[in-house]
């Protein structure tokens, strides 16, 4: 056969058993990198010559060198004109970097799928912190960045420095402490927030921010949490759990640091709303003021006197018109008791006239007239006093005796005590008797 | 506005608050001329109060530290040493 048989067989061979895209491992060695790259790759014991276009060169995400162990992936072909081999490479990894591309991309979905990302869990950043605590690393220019940042904002706004490792394999538990720390005694210290940075690296240097146990210290923080890792295509779990996502630690300082000049904008703006509010006030007070004095009243005084004066006469006009109205109502009970009033009157007199008639009788019956009309006499002494018993008439010597037609004097001559006639009970006066009970004189 | 803290303990954010209320007070005419005149007074020292807080000029760096029973504790540092 011909060489270009052979070859032709060579290429039809690779062809059937390497269709498709192969992945190889290998070093890089004699690259370069002008335009289209032209390296070859190599282990101990073969090697095989590459070419990347330009366009797929443009997407390596990271310094390929010679001496740089890769994963490449790409098709083989045959080049019979020249005899030989060409590996087409459209896509060159680091060693390792893929697998920890992948490792990421599935604890992401891990963690969204437990509610790690939520929106609702995420805390609302405090619009005046005046303590804001930063986890990085102490010579990190990130810290660096942060501190400037917060200068420029606001100096009087605290930063407390909580120096951790940043990448390596202490980094994740150390950032984690960090943070724990801070939840638990940051109400206690004052701290209102948290700055979680530190600056650019590879997916091996950002590992430690994508490790289980800081996401937990971030989801679990009490505090909130501003995350700002790597550049700003790096992302980290932390970042995605945290509760507000930087690019640079300088935006990050930015988001929490208050501004002063806008917050002193604020204090001027109130303060002159203050003294006009208070200017305004006063001026009112006086306009008052001068219209109350322009006002009638104060003027012309002797005008409200008029005014009473004729609402007065006005309400004793209507008084005047209302009362017969009044009375008029009260008139027929008027007419009835002024008839009562004398047969009331003359009713209580006839019943008194009777009462008065019936004593003046009694009083006749018991009355010294009518006695001494039956017979009876009574007995003066000498000084004119009435003598009831013997025993005192007998001293007396001179007596005079009365007669219902005249008086006899004479004189004793003997008295003889015991020899009388006692006295006998005096009816029982008679007690004057209630008038009986008639129509009142209202009714 | 919970607890009563006296003007002189507010944080910026309350102190800014109650100067709005103040001025809104006086704006809307609600009080009286001479409580007006004295809630003024009060609008001005909380003026001050805010400024104060804004002028602190003095850049303060600290760090997280333990104290004698290893509770975190915050230790200021100088700015040169950070």
């Amino acid at each position: 056969m011909s060489v270009a048989n052979l070859l032709s067989h060579i290429k039809s061979a690779v062809n059937t058993h390497l269709p498709g895209k192969v992945r190889v491992v290998g070093e890089i060695s004699n690259l370069s990198d002008r335009n289209h790259w032209f390296f070859s790759l190599k282990d101990g014991e073969a090697v095989i010559r590459c070419v990347m276009f330009a366009s797929a060169a443009r997407v390596v995400g990271f310094k390929a060198r010679d001496g740089v162990e890769v994963v490449a992936t790409g098709r083989v072909d045959v080049y019979p004109a020249q005899g030989s081999v060409q590996f087409y490479v459209d896509k060159l990894e680091p060693v390792g970097q893929g697998a920890l591309e992948l490792r990421l991309r599935e604890l992401i979905n891990e963690l969204k799928g437990e509610g790690y990302f939520d929106p609702e869990h995420k805390q609302p950043l405090p619009t005046m912190p005046t303590r804001i605590a930063v986890v990085t690393s102490r010579s990190a220019a990130a810290l660096q960045d942060v501190i400037d940042t917060s200068a420029r904002r606001w100096a009087g706004c605290e930063l407390v420095l909580v120096d951790v490792r940043v990448q390596g394999d202490n980094a994740a538990p150390q950032i984690a402490d960090a943070i724990n720390r801070l939840s638990g005694h940051g109400e206690r210290l004052g701290i209102d927030a948290i700055i979680l940075t530190r600056g650019g690296g590879s997916i091996e240097d950002l590992w430690a921010f994508n490790e289980r146990v800081v996401a937990d210290a971030v989801w679990d923080c009490t505090l909130p949490i501003v995350a700002a890792i790597g550049h700003e295509t790096d992302v980290t779990v932390a970042e995605l759990v945290a509760d507000h996502r930087c690019a640079t630690p300088t935006q990050a300082a930015m988001t929490l640091v208050p501004d002063r000049e806008m917050l002193d904008r604020q204090v001027t703006q109130s303060a002159d709303r203050l003294m006009l509010a208070l200017k305004r006030r006063a001026q009112h007070e006086r306009q008052r003021l001068a219209s109350s004095e322009r006002h009638p009243a104060m003027s012309r005084p002797d005008r409200l006197v008029t005014q009473a004066r004729q609402s007065l006469d006005g309400l004793t006009q209507r008084l005047n018109r209302a009362l017969p109205a009044i009375t008029a109502a009260y008139q027929p009970k008027l007419d009835t008791l002024a008839k009562a009033l004398p047969q009331a009157i003359g009713r209580r007199m006839a019943r008194e006239v009777e009462a008065l008639d019936a004593l003046a009788r009694e009083l006749d019956a018991v009355g010294p007239a009518s006695v001494l009309g039956r017979g009876y006499t009574y007995t003066l002494d000498p000084n004119g006093e009435l003598l009831r018993s013997a025993e005192t008439a007998s001293v007396a010597g001179q007596l005079t005796t009365v007669f219902t037609d005249g008086r006899v004097d004479s004189t004793v001559q003997d008295s003889t005590p015991g020899q009388g006639e006692p006295i006998p009970k005096p009816p029982p006066r008679r007690r004057r008797r209630k008038p009986p009970p008639g129509p009142g004189l209202f009714d | 506005m919970a607890k009563a803290t006296t003007d002189k303990e507010l944080s910026f954010e309350k102190a800014i608050d109650r100067l709005e209320d103040i001025v809104e007070k006086i704006e809307s005419g609600e009080v009286g001329l001479e409580q007006a005149l004295s809630q003024y007074e009060q609008g001005q020292a909380l003026i001050k109060r805010c400024r104060g807080i804004l002028d602190q000029a003095e850049r303060r760096i600290a760090e997280l530290t333990q104290d004698a029973e290893g509770q975190p504790t915050i230790t200021t540092t100088d700015e040169d040493s950070a």
